[in-house]
C-alpha cells in the first residue's frame, strides 16, 4: 500500500515539469570566515517571483530554472547579500562563501531567522534561535542557554525552578524529541534544571517543532527540538570561553585540513561545590557538585561530493555526601554521519547514532556499598534523501529503525551487604519507521507541506511478560525468546500544512499532523528528577497517539522590523498515561500494573509581537491555554487539568543596545501556577497526621513571576595603529575579543513557590502551610573571550 | 523494607542536595496563607488486632479541617464486633478512659483465620473483611558498625540493628518491621515490604535509619499484613515524600469511612547492645 501510495505521490509530479530545457544550479553555503554551512538561507532569481530555493540542514541547495540568463541572489539573516550571473545552458555546481555582516551601531539583530521567514515558510508552529540571538538574552547564572531562552517563546513553558525539562502546548515533558546532531538526548538537564546540557558555544542553529512537525520527525507528541552542532571553523584556529562565578567553559576549534576538514571541542564544567567547602557544616562540606559536559566533533570533506561527519557528546552529574551517597547520571551520544551529492538534485545522509542515558545511585561506603541504577541505550540508523526535484516541489524521504535497550534497575551490593535483590529484567524494542513528504509551491501564493509517516513498533524478548488484571496483579507470565516478538504496534502519520500568501506584508497558514509516541517516561514525584523511568510501549502499555490541529495568521509592520504573529491549536491525546493512588514506580518489576490509561485534549492561543531592528529589539508573548485529562479511576471520571495545566503565559524580552560596545536586557516571566493536589482536611491513623485529598489537581501553586536583567560591555575589538610612514591612526582590528557579562536573575525577589507542605507549627501546635522558594536574587559576573 | 528507604532517601537527598546548593542563595521557608476547601467530615477507623490477648484496638475519630489543632473528634457510642471464620462473635468495648477507642482484653488472632469487622455509628454501618497469615518467626537479631554514618571518630559511631527471619514459601507475604530503642520507637521510616525477593528463603535484612548506641535496648515487632494494609501503609509513605499522585490510601472497607482493619500475626525479640 505504500508502494503505491509512493509511486502516485511521484507520477503526480512529473506532471508538473513543463517541457522546456531546465538546468540546475546547485552548491553548498558556507560562511566565510568559519567555514560554517548555512542552514535555511534563502537562494532568489532577481526578476522572477516564485522561484527560489532554501539552502538544507547542511547548507546544500538546488535550484532548476529554465534555460536562460539570471542574476541569482543568496541572503541570510547576518550575512552579506551575495550575488551572481549566470548564464544558464548546463547544470552547474556553484559553491558561495557569505560573508558576515559586522556588528552595526545602530542594527542589533535579535531574531535568527531569514526577515520574512514567518510569513513566507511553509512550516507553522516553529520557532528558530541562533546562538547570535541568546547571547545578551539574560538566564540562571549567567550562561548562555539556549534552552532557558526557548521557553520565553510563545508556547513552550519552563517546568519551573529545580525541575528539568519543558512542556510544550499542553504536552508532559517526555514528549519533547531532543536530538543533537540527530542523536536523541535523555534527561536534557543539569542540576535539577538549573542548567542545559547545551553548551551554546558548540552550537550553531535550534529549530523548535511546536506542532506541524514534518514526516520526518515522529516518536513524540508535543515537540521535536533539533539541534545542531558547529561544524568546527575550517578556515584558522580559533577559541573561545567563558570564566564565571559558577562554571567556565573553553572551545577550541580550527581546519584539520584547511577548507575542507575542521574540528571543534568544547567543554564546560561548574564548581558549584566550592561554596559548599565554605560551610563549616560537616555535610555540606563533605559535598559534592558538579557537572561537565564536553562535545567534541570533526568533520572532512573527500572530494566533491562526500563529506563524512563524526561527533560527541559526554555529559555528567555528580552528587554526593562525602563517600556516603553519591548520584550520577549523564548522557553519552555518538553520530557518524555520510553526506553524499548523488546529483545536483538529490542529496542524502545516511547516519549510525548510539545514545546513552543513565544514573546510578550509590550509598554506604568500603565493602558495605548498594547501588542502584537505571539506563536507556538506543543504536540508530537512519536514511534521509532531500530531492529537490524542480523549483516548485522539494520532496523528502527516508528510513529511521532504532534499537532501544532499557535496564529499569539494575542492583548491586557490596561483598558486605548480606541481602540480594533482583535486578529487574532488561527490555528491547525496535522502533522503525519510513517517511515521504513534499514541499510544493503553487503559484506565488500557496506553499503546502504534505506527508506521510509509517511508524512500526515491536518489543522483542528475551524476557518475561506479565499479563494485568483491572487492579493491577499479575494474572499471568509468558517467557520469549531472544529476538522473537512480543507485540508489535503500526501507526501511519499523515502530516499537513499549507500557507496562503496573502501579500509580502502578511499570510495565513493552518495545519493537521498525528504523531504516535512509544516510549513513557515514568516520574515518581512531583518533580522530575534523574531518576525518572522510561519504559517501552509493550502487550500492557499501548502507544501515546496525538491529532493536533492548528491555524495562524502572520503579519509583519515597518519592513520587517515589527513581526506578529497569532496560532491557535487544539490537540486530542489518546492513551495517555497517569498512575494509580499509591503507585509503586521504584524498583518495581511489575510497573505496568501501576499504570491508568485516559485521554487528554490541549487548546489555546499563542501570541508573539516581536520588534526585530534597531537599537531596541525583543518581544513580547502571551500564550493562554489548558490542558486537560480524563480517566476512568481519577476524580469521578471527569476532566481534571494536567499538571501543567498553566492559564496564562507571559514573557517579555527586551534588549536595549546603548552604543556598539554597551548592551542592557530584561526579561519579565509570569505564569499561572501548576495545578497541584493539596488536603481538604486531615485524620489520625497510627499515631501520625495524615492528610485527607478529596480531588486530584483541584487546586494551583501560587502564581510565579520574577524579572532578570543583564549588561554586556564589550571591549574595543580593534586598536589604533599608527600608520608609520603618514603617522595617522587607523583601527585594526584586534584578534582577542572580550566582554564582560552581568546579570541578575530574580531582580526583585520575588519567592516563587517550589514547593507547599504542611506541617505543625511548633509554637502554636497547629497544622499551617509552608512554601519553599528556592530563589531570591541571584547576581553573577561572566567574563567571556574569543580568539 | 529497603525500597521504602530507597525511594524516601532519594527525596530527602535530592531535596537536601536542592537545599544545600543554594544554601548560599538563601533559599528560604515561610508560612504563608493558602485557602483551602473544608471538605465533609469522614468517619475514620483503624482496626488493629494481634496475636496476644488483648493487644487489640479499634480506633474511630472523624477528620477535621487542616487548619486546626491536632484534635481529632473521638466516637463514641458505637457498636464494634469481630467474627471469626468460625462465626464466634467478640464484641469490642470502649475504654472509658480512652474515648474513641474499642478493645477486648481476651481477643486473639488466629494464624490463618478470617477476621470480619462490623462497626456500626448510628445509621452508619462499616465492614471489613482481613486473613491472618502464619505466625512469623524472628530468628535473631544482630548489630554492627553503621557504614551509613558521618561520624569521623569511632567511638561515637552508631550501630545498625539487623534481624534473621525465614519467610514462609507458601504464602505471598507482606511485612511490617517495627523498632524501639530504649522504649521509644523508632518512627522516621516506615519499614515495610513484601517477599518478591525472598519468597520461602532465609533473609537479612538491616534496620537502616534507627541507630542503636552502646547500652540501648533494642526491641522489634515482626508484623505479617496482607496486601490491601501492606498497600494502605505504602501509599501513606509516598503521600509524605512528595509524591506524583498523592491520593488517600485504599481502604480496605465497606462503607462510608477511611482507614484500615487489620488483623496480624506477629513476633518480637529483644537484644541489648552491651
Amino acid at each position: 500500500m505504500l508502494k503505491n501510495f509512493c509511486l502516485v505521490f511521484l507520477c503526480g509530479f512529473s506532471l508538473f515539469s513543463v517541457a522546456q530545457e531546465n538546468f540546475t544550479i546547485s552548491g553548498t553555503l558556507k560562511d566565510a570566515s568559519s567555514g560554517e554551512d548555512i542552514i535555511g538561507a534563502r537562494i532568489s532569481v532577481v526578476g522572477v517571483s516564485g522561484k527560489g530555493a532554501i539552502s538544507n540542514t547542511y547548507g546544500f541547495y538546488s535550484l532548476t530554472l529554465p534555460k536562460g540568463s539570471y542574476t541569482i541572489q543568496y541572503k541570510s539573516l547576518g550575512y552579506v547579500i551575495d550575488s551572481f550571473k549566470v548564464a544558464l545552458n548546463k547544470n552547474i555546481v556553484k559553491n558561495v562563501e557569505l560573508v558576515p555582516e559586522a556588528r552595526m551601531t545602530d542594527v542589533v539583530n535579535v531574531t535568527t531567522q531569514r526577515e520574512d521567514e514567518n510569513i513566507t515558510s511553509g512550516e507553522m508552529g516553529v520557532e528558530k534561535l541562533s546562538i547570535k540571538d541568546i547571547e545578551t538574552i539574560p538566564v540562571i547564572f549567567g550562561e548562555k542557554d539556549i534552552f532557558k531562552t526557548m521557553q520565553l517563546l510563545p508556547g513552550v513553558k519552563s517546568a519551573g525552578e529545580g525541575n528539568s525539562g519543558f512542556y510544550v502546548r499542553g504536552g508532559g515533558s517526555d514528549q519533547n524529541l531532543i536530538l543533537l546532531d540527530g542523536a536523541p538526548v535523555y534527561n536534557a538537564s543539569h542540576l535539577l534544571g538549573f542548567f542545559s546540557v547545551f553548551n551554546s558555544d558548540a552550537l550553531k542553529d535550534v529549530k523548535l517543532y511546536k506542532g506541524g512537525a514534518p514526516a520526518e520527525f515522529g516518536g513524540r507528541l508535543s515537540s521535536v527540538m533539533d539541534i545542531k552542532m558547529k561544524e568546527g571553523n575550517s578556515k584558522q584556529f580559533s577559541f573561545s570561553g567563558g570564566l564565571g562565578i559558577i562554571s567556565s567553559r573553553l572551545t577550541i576549534e580550527g581546519p584539520i585540513v584547511k577548507n575542507k576538514g575542521s574540528f571543534i571541542i568544547s567543554g564546560r564544567r561548574t564548581y558549584v561545590d566550592m561554596f559548599l567547602k565554605l560551610s563549616n557544616k560537616p555535610e555540606l562540606n563533605a559535598s559534592s557538585l558538579y557537572f561537565y559536559d564536553l562535545n567534541a566533533k570533526a568533520n572532512y570533506k573527500f572530494g566533491e561530493k562526500d563529506r563524512i561527519f563524526i561527533s560527541g557528546y559526554f555529559g555528567r552529574d555528580n552528587f554526593g555526601f562525602g563517600e556516603l551517597f553519591s548520584i550520577d547520571w549523564g548522557n553519552t551520544t555518538g553520530t557518524l554521519r555520510w553526506n553524499h551529492i548523488y546529483s545536483d538534485k538529490l542529496f542524502g545522509n545516511t547516519s549510525v547514532i548510539f545514545s546513552n542515558y543513565d544514573y546510578k545511585i550509590k550509598f554506604g561506603s568500603g565493602n558495605q556499598t548498594f547501588q542502584i541504577g537505571s539506563q536507556i541505550q538506543d543504536f540508530n540508523v537512519k536514511e534521509d534523501f532531500d530531492w529537490y526535484i524542480n523549483s516548485d516541489n522539494t520532496f523528502k524521504f527516508g528510513t529511521n529503525v532504532i534499537h532501544h535497550t532499557f535496564k529499569p534497575g539494575e542492583i548491586e551490593t557490596g561483598t558486605g551487604i548480606n541481602f540480594e535483590l533482583n535486578d529487574i529484567e532488561k527490555r528491547y524494542s525496535l522502533e522503525s519507521s519510513v517517511y515521504v513528504s513534499n514541499e510544493q509551491k503553487i503559484k506565488k501564493r500557496l506553499v503546502l507541506i504534505y506527508g506521510l509517516r509509517f511508524d512500526n513498533f515491536t518489543q522483542i524478548g528475551p524476557g518475561d511478560f506479565f499479563t494485568y488484571d483491572n487492579e493491577g496483579n499479575v494474572t499471568d507470565t509468558t517467557t520469549i525468546a531472544k529476538g522473537k516478538p512480543v507485540k508489535s504496534y503500526n501507526g501511519l502519520s499523515p502530516r499537513f500544512s499549507v500557507n496562503y500568501i496573502i501579500d509580502e506584508k502578511s499570510s495565513v497558514k493552518a495545519s493537521y499532523g498525528r504523531t504516535y509516541q512509544f516510549l513513557h517516561l515514568i516520574s515518581n514525584t512531583t518533580s522530575s528528577t534523574p531518576t525518572d523511568i522510561w519504559l517501552p510501549s509493550s502487550s500492557n502499555v499501548k502507544p501515546e497517539i496525538a491529532d493536533q490541529f492548528a491555524v495562524g495568521y502572520f503579519r509583519n509592520f515597518n519592513n520587517n522590523m515589527f513581526e506578529l504573529s497569532a496560532e491557535f491549536y487544539y490537540k486530542a491525546m489518546q492513551n495517555t498515561i497517569d498512575y494509580r493512588d499509591g503507585a509503586e514506580v521504584t524498583l518495581n518489576p511489575t510497573i505496568e500494573g501501576e499504570l491508568l490509561y485516559g485521554i487528554g485534549r490541549a487548546y489555546g492561543a499563542e501570541l508573539l509581537f516581536r520588534k526585530r531592528k534597531g537599537k531596541i529589539t525583543g518581544w513580547v508573548a502571551y500564550t493562554i491555554s489548558r490542558t486537560e485529562r480524563l480517566f476512568d479511576e481519577i476524580n469521578q471520571k471527569t476532566w481534571y487539568p494536567a499538571k501543567q495545566d498553566r492559564l496564562h503565559d507571559i514573557s517579555i524580552v527586551g534588549i536595549y543596545a546603548i552604543t556598539e560596545r554597551i548592551n542592557v536586557s530584561a526579561t519579565w516571566v509570569y505564569y499561572t501556577g501548576n495545578a497541584v493536589t493539596f488536603p481538604s482536611g486531615k485524620y489520625e491513623v497510627d499515631g501520625q497526621i495524615i492528610n485527607y485529598y478529596s480531588e486530584r489537581n483541584g487546586y494551583r501553586m501560587p502564581n510565579y513571576h520574577r524579572m532578570d536583567v543583564g549588561l554586556t560591555l564589550y571591549n574595543k575589538d580593534y586598536k589604533m595603529v599608527a600608520d608609520p610612514e603618514t603617522g595617522v591612526e587607523t583601527k585594526v582590528t584586534r584578534r582577542w575579543e572580550s566582554s564582560w557579562n552581568i546579570s541578575c536573575y530574580n531582580v526583585y525577589a520575588h519567592e516563587n513557590a517550589y514547593q507547599i507542605t504542611f506541617k505543625e507549627d511548633p509554637a502554636t501546635g497547629k497544622t499551617e502551610a509552608y512554601q519553599l522558594a528556592l530563589f531570591k536574587i541571584i547576581p553573577s559576573i561572566t567574563y567571556n573571550f574569543k580568539f | 523494607m529497603t525500597k521504602i528507604f530507597i525511594e524516601s532517601t532519594m527525596n530527602k537527598i535530592i531535596f537536601l542536595i536542592i537545599s544545600a546548593t543554594f544554601f548560599a542563595f538563601a533559599s528560604c521557608e515561610k508560612k504563608i496563607d493558602l485557602e483551602l476547601n473544608d471538605a465533609e467530615q469522614q468517619i475514620v477507623v483503624e482496626g488493629v488486632l494481634k496475636d496476644s490477648p488483648g493487644n487489640n484496638y479499634i480506633l474511630l475519630s472523624y477528620t477535621s479541617a487542616v487548619y486546626t489543632d491536632q484534635i481529632f473528634d473521638k466516637i463514641s457510642d458505637a457498636a464494634v464486633s469481630v467474627t471469626d471464620k468460625d462465626g464466634n462473635v467478640y464484641t469490642f468495648s470502649e475504654d472509658p478512659n480512652v474515648p474513641g477507642k474499642y478493645w477486648n482484653p481476651t481477643f486473639e488472632v488466629l494464624p490463618l483465620n478470617d477476621y470480619s469487622l462490623i462497626v456500626i455509628i448510628g445509621s452508619d454501618t462499616i465492614t471489613s473483611t482481613c486473613h491472618s497469615f502464619a505466625k512469623p518467626g524472628i530468628d535473631s537479631m544482630i548489630y554492627y558498625p553503621s557504614p551509613f554514618s558521618f561520624e569521623s571518630n569511632p567511638d561515637s559511631i552508631p550501630n545498625m540493628v539487623e534481624y534473621f527471619s525465614t519467610d514462609n514459601a507458601s504464602e505471598v507475604n507482606h511485612y511490617r518491621l517495627r523498632i524501639w530503642i530504649n522504649s521509644v520507637e523508632q518512627r522516621d521510616y516506615l519499614y515495610i515490604g513484601n517477599d518478591d525477593f525472598i519468597n520461602g528463603v532465609s533473609y537479612n535484612a538491616p534496620f537502616f535509619g534507627a541507630d542503636a548506641y552502646s547500652g540501648d535496648t533494642v526491641f522489634m515487632e515482626l508484623i505479617t499484613l496482607d496486601k490491601a494494609n501492606y498497600t494502605y501503609l505504602y501509599t501513606m509513605q509516598s503521600n509524605a515524600s512528595n509524591s506524583t499522585a498523592p491520593a488517600n490510601p485504599t481502604s480496605n472497607l465497606v462503607g462510608d469511612a477511611i482507614g484500615y482493619f487489620g488483623a496480624f500475626t506477629t513476633d518480637t525479640m529483644t537484644l541489648v547492645i552491651p
